[in-house]
């Protein structure tokens, strides 16, 4: 990155809860570590798998997608190595290296690799949240479950295709079918645990997770002010919560706190960058690695304002990409009393999730999100081995350009590799695409005055 | 004695419009070999698979970024492009998120008056998944219905899973004389059998089977000396490939484990569910009579793996420790599917496989995953593997460079196998 690159046209205050989340986050990390000295049951599992199901059981949950993050913000390149010694190919997900090749070498962040008592993977937004998984309880000696949340994948939830005739059946079919599967998967950790599963605690996970998207959501929509209140890359950090600790008590207490701080700074016009020029949208995961690369783009008045990636998690937002295409019933959160209601509102809200990926229902999104966040252009971090998350940007990016007069760059990378990332020439094409979004602005803001 | 097989695959797309202009059927195009081709037959169409091509998938490349696999951007290209312009639909039951991305796009920049991705669950045994696979048939019936404008009766799908099952039965035969030694037909000749039989109508190609199989009988026999390999993995449905390894006669592919051959064709519809209810008969054929390919699952194996001799190596599911004892009160019933390594080793002892090649069409998630515990697999049995990696262009140099290292480096395979291997294959 060059010298000039570098200064901060003019720093914005730092956020008055960072030290909060830091807080969490590290005891978080400390649990994990206490618990395997102590021998408290942790389950590995995918972060779309229903983690609310760790609230009725004494346990600690990891997601093995938080755990490739952090491997691949130290950069420790060795673990993919490892992994790719033992047959995994490069071309795979680089978080599912990085968890391989720490659970070969058994050694982490956390000093070993964390081992846990059972295993849950999913298959639905792509077979490596099933396969990784799979390898890993093999390998483990472990006992393995697999839900299947591929429901959300019939033609019929399709949103922009469906045919209407069997909308309201393959919803009702499909959140029957997973909410079976969520009940399967409970019986299954009591069973590996040795534990009976609570139903009052189960019943306050579902609620603190459902109160804990919709924070979420506000997080999401503050972030979106003009101009925005705070960097995008600290929405980055802050996902953690959302993603890997979304039914805990500890996630509202923050999710509060940084909302709060927002809606101050919009109030008092304190910026999240020193100078917002243009907005940007950031799609899929960022590359953990290179966070510092949105450094540049900040520094040349670029802000991150806005991911379809992040809203996913939202109560609200999630169902964004099924407007108009699903049933009221199933956008609604009812208040579970027991079990099998758990179950069934667990089960809404992954299919809602899994729905994004749908190509026709995430292009008719991401329009409306520029509309509504008046960007200027859009980064797609094109992410090598992951297949369900950098889905449909081409036909994202085409739509941007064609409907809205949008560019839109395409940043070739993998989350946790730093082998798949080349920053030299990135940060080429990056410089030369910020032109292009300033030239592209002025060019419409002129055109905008002609026309008046 | 191929030659008509071989004349459908020279030029696909002629021989489909010749074939509806001349039998004066519609048709519909699959992707995967999951899709239920019964109930489309049923309705009155000709279901034709999609094959990729050699042609640069430049469309599909405004749409797919270049690391999912050439195999699914192929199919795209052709879709877009015009080239399969004469299918009156497309359907595919999902199988990869590849293949997903691939149908989604058809689905909304391509140009067909029907689309539908038919959910066919990823995991496969539970009774939850029969459930929702039979309701989503009864909604895809429903559509062919509409499309085809005609009603289908059970005796209609009963019909159409006896020619179906005819077919399978037919090639499972000729198939049997790929364990004589030598084979009396190549893998290039097993392959040509099957990707014809995708493409045209079934009943035509069972006429053709019959004959074929009479004709066998006076063949003159193959190469005596040849080493016997197995094809595993990706998608094969590019034919020069096995120019590369049966081209000097050096080896024969006298079996695999690939959906566009035995993968296809093994495994036929449960005869006392086809007397009932016949779409309950097409959800046992499909989700637990084939063999499984790497992306279906069942969540209960793990308490049949308990007693399997490949614990120690690998295994669809595990509980490698022989010392540990299942709990009482595992919640969940055996899994009905079977293991896919296990199958895969089964069919190599049976056809006395001296060496087993593993191919992975790049970027291909579910078998690149199960690559390593494939090799295990193949190892407990005393089979050595080589792993090829390829594209929708077969790069004839470098593979053949490769193969031929392999085969010049083959032993005969002392099939000395453990009881309890061999108990366990069976």
């Amino acid at each position: 990155m060059k010298k000039e690159d570098k200064e901060i046209k003019k720093s914005a205050l730092p956020l008055r809860t960072w030290p909060f989340l830091k807080q969490v986050n590290n005891s978080f990390n400390n649990e994990i570590i206490k618990a395997q000295q102590d021998g408290r049951s942790i389950i590995l599992a995918s972060a779309m798998c229903p983690q609310q199901l760790a609230g009725a059981l004494d346990t600690v949950w990891v997601t093995g997608e938080w755990y490739g993050s952090i491997c691949g913000f130290v950069k420790d390149v060795d673990l993919c190595e490892k992994a790719e010694r033992n047959g995994f190919p490069h071309e795979m997900c680089s978080y599912a290296r990085m968890t391989l090749g720490s659970m070969y070498e058994d050694r982490s962040f956390l000093g070993k690799y964390p081992k846990p008592v059972a295993v849950l993977g999913t298959e639905g937004l792509c077979n490596v949240q099933a396969k990784w998984f799979e390898a890993q309880a093999r390998y483990q000696n472990v006992p393995f479950f697999i839900i299947d949340s591929a429901p959300a994948l019939a033609s019929e939830i399709m949103p922009g295709t469906e045919s209407g005739r069997w909308k309201e059946t393959t919803y009702a079919d499909s959140v029957e079918f997973y909410a079976r599967q969520i009940g399967n998967a409970l019986e299954f950790l009591e069973w590996a645990t040795g534990q009976k599963a609570n139903e009052e605690k189960l019943i306050d996970a579902v609620i603190t997770q459902q109160r804990n998207e919709e924070l979420w959501d506000e997080l999401m929509q503050l972030w979106r002010a003009k101009p925005s209140p705070i960097a995008g890359r600290s929405l980055f950090t802050f996902e953690n919560l959302i993603i890997s600790l979304p039914y805990r008590h500890e996630t509202t207490r923050v999710l509060e706190a940084i909302n709060n701080e927002l809606r101050e700074r919009v109030e008092k016009g304190i910026h999240g960058i020193g100078n917002e020029e243009i907005r940007l949208l950031w799609q899929a995961q960022p590359g953990w690695y290179i966070l510092g690369i949105i450094n540049y783009f900040e520094s040349q008045g670029a802000n991150f304002v806005v991911s379809p990636y992040l809203d996913l998690w939202g109560a609200k937002f999630k169902h964004r990409w099924s407007e108009g295409a699903s049933p009221e019933w199933f956008r609604k959160f009812e208040e579970p009393k027991n079990f099998d209601d758990c179950f069934r509102e667990i089960s809404k809200s992954i299919i809602a999730q899994m729905i994004r990926p749908r190509i026709a229902g995430s292009i008719k999104a991401i329009k409306e999100l520029a509309i509504e966040a008046e960007l200027d252009g859009a980064v797609f971090h094109a992410v090598r081995g992951c297949k369900g998350v950098s889905w449909g940007e081409l036909a994202e990016r085409e739509v941007l350009r064609s409907d809205l007069e949008l560019p839109g760059f395409l940043l070739e990378g993998s989350p946790a590799d730093p082998r798949d990332f080349s920053e030299g020439p990135a940060m080429r094409q990056i410089r030369t695409f910020v032109e292009q979004v300033k030239r592209m602005k002025k060019r419409r803001g002129l055109n905008k005055q002609v026309a008046n | 004695m191929f030659c008509d097989f071989e004349k459908i695959l020279e030029d696909r797309h002629k021989y489909a419009r010749e074939l509806k202009s001349s039998s004066k059927k519609n048709m519909i195009g699959y992707m995967c070999s999951y899709t239920p081709e019964e109930i489309i037959y049923a309705a009155g169409f000709i279901p034709v698979r999609f094959l990729s091509s050699e042609d640069n998938p430049t469309l599909a490349e405004t749409y797919m970024q270049t690391y999912y696999c050439t195999f699914s951007r192929s199919l795209l290209h052709q879709a877009l492009s015009g080239e399969i312009d004469y299918l009156d639909g497309f359907v595919t039951a999902y199988s990869c998120a590849t293949m997903r991305l691939a149908f989604e796009n058809l689905q909304i920049f391509g140009k067909s008056p029907y689309a539908r991705l038919l959910y066919l669950p990823g995991i496969i045994d539970t009774p939850e998944a029969k459930e929702f696979y039979y309701k989503e048939l009864v909604r895809f019936k429903k559509d062919m219905e509409d499309l085809s404008g005609r009603v289908i009766t059970d005796d209609d799908l009963r019909e159409a899973i006896k020619i179906y099952d005819e077919n399978r039965a037919l090639t499972m035969e000729i198939f049997e004389g790929r364990k004589g030694d030598p084979p009396n037909i190549t893998g290039k000749e097993a392959f040509t059998v099957t990707l014809s039989g995708m493409l045209t109508d079934k009943r035509d190609h069972n006429e053709m089977l019959r004959r074929l199989k009479e004709n066998l009988s006076s063949r003159d026999a193959l190469l005596q000396s040849s080493n016997r390999l197995m094809i595993v993995g990706s998608p094969l449905d590019n034919l020069k490939m096995f120019d590369i390894i049966e081209g000097d006669g050096s080896a024969y592919v006298v079996t695999d484990d690939d959906c566009m051959c035995t993968r296809y064709i093994f495994g036929t519809t449960p005869i006392d569910y086809i007397n009932g209810d016949p779409l309950k008969a097409l959800v046992e054929r499909y989700l637990i009579s084939r063999p499984p390919c790497p992306s279906k699952h069942s969540p209960s194996r793990y308490a049949e793996c308990v007693s399997c001799p490949f614990r120690e190596v690998s295994c669809m599911e595990m509980v490698p420790d022989p010392r540990r004892k299942l709990p009482d009160g595992y919640p969940f019933k055996k899994s009905q599917r079977m293991c896919r390594f296990r199958h895969s080793v089964k069919l190599a002892i049976n056809h006395k496989v001296e060496g087993a090649i593993i191919i992975q069409q790049k970027f291909c998630d579910p078998h690149g995953f199960d690559y390593h515990h494939m090799v295990q697999a193949f190892q407990s049995a005393g089979i050595p593997s080589v792993f090829l990696e390829i594209d929708n262009v077969i790069t004839t140099g470098t593979l053949k460079t490769r193969v031929q290292a392999f085969i010049e480096m083959l032993e005969p395979v002392d099939y000395v196998i453990e009881p309890e291997i061999r108990t366990a294959i069976q």
